[in-house]
């Protein structure tokens, strides 16, 4: 009985494409005739998902629910090509303190130009929004489990450049003039591409929750963080250096220029010497100076780990045979690091066996214990 | 000889007295606004102060009174100027003017006092009846992560002003300071879920 009703309801999803299908051709076909301006698009998720194809979303032609209580609405003034996809508003969904927006094209000090905005606004792209002090504004992007949510705090200038869908991206482009945005996506049927670029540095979403990058374009000054989950990519246009900011971390104009090398370097103590780069006494040294700062490789291709100042219980700690060395961990696989991978490439030592020099290894640790 | 020497160096003098007193140290922003600032809202100021490659001691002071109150109730730089004294915000020794540029010293200090920065033995003991005290504020707002490291003489900036402005908000938020006001009416629940911290 069950199977039933999903065989119906499936039917009857079909039987809605297909007639969406052939009210969206009819609407061509009227539209060709009598070039009639279109209607707002039909932008129920499933109705989406369902039909969610060159002809249904790229000509909006009949609407199934009200657009606006679907929190995405077509902007009319849009030409539906396939390849750029519909353009659509934004959605504001909370206002706070004073929040006021004008043309893409007005003044910051045009008197005029700017308007208050209100709770469920339509925010059309290439329109200004700005904020006063203790005051925010939300915006949100889709709808469903498409969903874009871009806060704007306070004292900000921000313009929505482009805001727009095709078949399989959901495309959002901020332009942040000064102060600092917040946001986050969760990707479902489509992929949420959101880009906020500044004259200082842009902030790439790749697939993330609680994002903000808050910027000085005078000075120079930019903070990109990330709060929760994903991955964010900060790109300095200063320095010309690009860096992922992983959850938890943060990039600003500083950090990034020095990138990992003052960051990185407190968190883990590698030595950038390959195993089969060391002789034994090479590994004699590293026994006998296990504290201090590894040096740092030039470049290359991989970075083997041989000895860092973790806790016994990441090494070889009580019971392990080697209790005297409770800092060190060999580590016999590549250690990837975010910033890339660096180290001496193969030395001489490539063409000793691998299991020789484990051999050798081995014994040398043994007689660096004894010795002690 | 000895006479014209006499005559370069008098000269030399007087001519180095003009420019002193003409330019060279002159502390007035010789930049003007097309707008009165005093005639904007409080949004248009905020923005307003973007646009300005210096920002002066009245502006300071009126960017201040936002970043504490919210708004600022003031009508003109003298009323202003008067309440931020009897706050303890600004010292009638310091001889600011309203369009006097406003320094990071001037503006850490008043930072500090809007955000109740916690002094240090040095600035209660030495700041406290006036030395250093301005130096001894951007130290604090250093330590607070409210702005970076800068000289006490650097001119600030609009843009540097609305960042401070906005990094004491932050502050006064995180320490508690403003009252507890009811969230918004979350229209989306994923939404409002999605910018939670």
């Amino acid at each position: 009985m069950t199977i039933g009703h999903k065989q119906m309801r499936y039917f009857g999803q079909l039987a809605l494409a297909v007639a969406l299908c052939a009210s969206a051709a009819f609407a061509q076909t009227a539209d060709q005739q009598t070039q009639a301006p279109a209607v707002a698009t039909p932008d129920t998720t499933q109705a989406t998902n369902v039909s969610a194809t060159p002809v249904a979303t790229s000509k909006p032609a009949t609407s199934v629910q009200p657009a606006a209580a679907t929190g995405n609405v077509a902007d009319p003034q849009a030409p539906a090509d396939p390849a750029e996809g519909e353009e659509l508003r934004a959605i504001v969904i909370e206002v706070e303190g004073t929040v006021e927006s004008a043309p893409g094209d007005a003044n910051a000090l045009d008197m005029d130009a700017w308007k208050p905005v209100e709770k469920d606004q339509q925010i059309a792209p290439d329109t200004q929004i700005r904020t006063g002090m203790r005051s925010k504004c939300t915006l949100q992007f889709g709808e469903g489990p498409n969903l874009t949510v871009i806060q704007l705090r306070r004292g900000t200038l921000a313009k929505i450049s482009d805001y727009r869908r095709t078949i399989d991206e959901q495309r959002i482009r901020i332009g942040l003039g000064y102060g600092a945005v917040r946001g986050g996506s969760s990707e479902g049927t489509l992929r949420s591409d959101v880009v906020v670029d500044s004259t200082v540095a842009t902030l790439a979403k790749r697939g993330t929750e609680g994002w903000e990058i808050e910027i000085e374009p005078v000075s120079g000054t930019f903070h990109i963080s990330l709060a929760r989950s994903g991955l964010v990519e900060a790109f300095s246009k200063d320095a010309e250096e690009r860096r992922r900011v992983h959850p938890g971390e943060y990039a600003t104009d500083g950090n990034i220029a020095r990138m990992w090398i003052n960051q990185e370097i407190f968190d883990r103590a590698i030595s950038p010497y390959e195993f089969q780069s060391l002789s034994p006494d090479d590994i004699d040294f590293m026994v006998a100076n296990r504290t201090g700062y590894s040096s740092l490789g030039p470049g290359g291709n991989q970075l083997y780990g041989a000895g860092t100042r973790r806790p016994p219980a990441a090494g070889f700690g009580d019971g392990s045979g080697y209790r005297y060395f409770p800092t060190m961990i060999f580590e016999r696989g590549p250690v990837q690091r975010p910033e890339g991978n660096f180290g001496f490439g193969p030395t001489f030592r490539v063409l000793v066996p691998k299991s020789d020099f484990a051999r050798v290894a081995r014994r040398s640790i043994a007689t660096a214990v004894q010795r002690r | 000889m000895r006479r014209k020497t006499h005559i370069s160096a008098i000269l030399g003098a007087a001519f180095t007295l003009f420019v002193v007193a003409v330019g060279g140290c002159s502390q007035q922003r010789q930049f003007q606004p097309t707008v009165a600032p005093e005639q904007m809202s409080d949004i248009q100021f905020v923005h307003y102060l973007e646009t300005i490659p210096v920002a002066t001691f009245g502006e300071g002071c009126r960017a201040m009174v936002i970043a504490a109150d919210g708004s600022d109730p003031y009508d003109d730089h003298a009323t202003r100027y008067a309440e931020l004294v009897r706050r303890g915000w600004v010292r009638d020794a310091w001889g600011l003017n309203e369009n006097d540029v406003l320094d990071i010293g001037t503006m850490c200090y008043m930072t500090s006092e809007v955000c109740h920065l916690k002094p240090s033995v040095c600035s209660t003991l030495l700041g406290s009846w006036g030395l250093g005290d301005r130096r001894y504020a951007i130290r604090q707002c250093v330590d607070a992560r409210i702005i970076g490291h800068a000289p006490a003489y650097k001119p600030v900036t609009g843009g540097a002003l609305v960042w401070t402005m906005g990094r004491a908000e932050d502050y006064q938020q995180e320490s508690g300071a403003f009252a507890a006001t009811p969230k918004a009416a979350a229209s989306g629940g994923k939404a409002s879920e999605l910018l939670a911290e």
